[in-house]
Order: structure tokens, then C-alpha cells, then sequence
């Protein structure tokens, strides 16, 4: 009777796998700030969410146009599910700053390091 | 009309392999290493196709480019999509270059093809030719 239970919990675990996507994205630094870039093609503005909580950075993304329904797909190569990405953060973040925009289906997510995590040059006396 | 994967000869030494490799592994299926950006050279670009009674749709994902950053040729039945961008970002600058043929055969209306990139997602509307609709003939 275990078995069969967790043979149904694999399932349920592959179907609420499958309604995302991880999209792609990179991720770059300066001395201020890390920016997250993340692909969202075929989502709007107002389909974004980004949260911080703890160390993890979720962005969740749902597409913002299904296709019509009397269009028949001849060759699917890639999937339009909605997105969802989570990233870990190692260093402070000064939460109060973040920002994020959207355009042509690029997230931008600015996270300014806290001040207590940043270099600091000694001057050398 | 038929579409055709269209292989560019040359184009990448490693495609064969790769495809060897994502077939034995992933059957079908795109394989997650087929990841369009995954590097700066220029890559395939992953198309759906779908229909409609009137139409033919190809689309793709082009997160990021601007309208004036694709083309969309039809020539000789064969249909091309190529993107480029470049990105500055401080003092590095790196270039996204996606392009894909696609053979489509006659029953399309080249004249009256459109294209429309939304957030990031192409769409090329192909009108399928008057004569090769499909019609209902009605029994004498």
C-alpha cells in the first residue's frame, strides 16, 4: 500500500512540474548592484511577479496570450507553458531598493548589495 | 504545403553529433541542451508551427529584440528568420545571432505574408494560397 502511495505522489509531482518552465537567464555585477535577466518570451508586464523571501528569488511568469483555439499545431519545438525560476542569493540585498521591469519579453531585476556587503578599500596608513 | 526541416550544411561541425546525442537521450523530444542561448555564435531557433482554416503561423522566441533586429524572408518557398542584437553592458558587449530556414513550398501567398514580434515572440502569418484551401465540393 506504500508503494502505491508513492507512486501517486510521483505523478502529482511530475504534473505540477510540467505546468512550468524554467526560462533562461543571466546574471550579472557590478560594485552596487547584481542584475538578473531573466527571458520571459510571450509575457507581459503585468504578468510578472518577483519575490525575495529569505535567500530565494522567485520570478513567476504566465504567459499573456494563449493561442487561439482553431490553431492546429503542425510542429511544436518548444513549449509555451508559463515560467517559473528560483534563484538563491548568497550575498545581503538591500530589499527596500530592488527593482524589476519588463520589455519585449526580457524581466530586468536590479538588487543593490547592502552596504554591510560591500568591498571596502583600507587606505593604508 | 510541406514543411521541412531544413539543415544548414556547414553551418555547425558538431550539429550531426549533437543530434546523435539529443536523440539517443532525449528521443524526440528538444533537448534542454538545445538552449538558445546558450553561447554567442549563431544559433537555430527553435520554431512552432501551427494552422488555422485560412493560415499558416510560425512562431519563436526572440526575448529581447527590437522589430528593426529580425528578418523575415520568403524566397523561393523558402522561408528564413535571422535576429541579431548586440548588448552593451559596461564595458563588455556581447551579440545574440538566431537564424532558421524553414521550406514551405508552394500554397502559401507571398504577397500577403506578416510578421509581429509581441513581448518578445515572433509571429509570421503565412496565407495559405486560394488553391490549395481545402474545398467542399458539393455531390450533383
Amino acid at each position: 500500500m506504500s508503494n502505491e502511495l508513492c507512486k501517486r505522489d510521483d505523478s502529482q509531482v511530475a504534473t505540477s512540474r510540467a505546468k512550468y518552465r524554467t526560462p533562461k537567464y543571466s546574471v550579472s555585477n557590478n560594485e552596487d548592484a547584481y542584475e538578473v535577466e531573466v527571458y520571459v518570451p510571450g509575457v507581459t508586464k503585468d504578468q510578472v511577479s518577483v519575490t525575495l523571501e529569505k535567500d530565494t528569488l522567485t520570478v513567476v511568469a504566465s504567459r499573456s496570450s494563449v493561442k487561439p483555439e482553431n490553431w492546429k499545431l503542425v510542429s511544436g519545438e518548444y513549449s509555451s507553458t508559463d515560467y517559473e525560476l528560483k534563484l538563491n542569493i548568497n550575498v545581503d540585498v538591500n530589499e527596500d531598493k530592488i527593482s524589476a521591469k519588463t520589455e519585449d519579453g526580457v524581466v530586468t531585476i536590479s538588487l543593490p548589495v547592502a552596504e554591510a556587503a560591500k568591498a571596502r578599500t583600507i587606505t593604508v596608513n | 504545403m510541406k514543411l521541412i526541416r531544413y539543415n544548414k550544411p556547414y553551418s555547425n561541425p558538431f550539429a550531426d553529433f549533437e543530434q546523435l546525442f539529443d536523440t539517443a537521450f532525449f528521443g524526440n523530444r528538444r533537448s534542454p541542451y538545445a538552449n538558445f542561448y546558450g553561447n554567442d555564435s549563431n544559433r537555430s531557433l527553435a520554431l512552432n508551427v501551427y494552422r488555422d482554416d485560412d493560415n499558416y503561423y510560425v512562431t519563436a522566441e526572440l526575448p529581447g529584440f527590437k522589430k528593426k533586429d529580425v528578418k523575415v524572408e520568403l524566397d523561393n518557398g523558402t522561408l528564413s528568420v535571422s535576429a541579431e542584437r548586440k548588448v552593451k553592458k559596461g564595458k563588455s558587449e556581447s551579440s545574440y545571432n538566431f537564424s532558421r530556414t524553414l521550406s514551405v513550398g508552394d500554397g502559401v501567398d507571398a504577397s500577403k505574408i506578416k510578421a509581429s514580434l509581441e513581448n518578445g515572440e515572433l509571429t509570421v502569418t503565412l496565407p495559405k494560397a486560394e488553391e490549395s484551401k481545402a474545398r467542399t465540393i458539393t455531390v450533383n
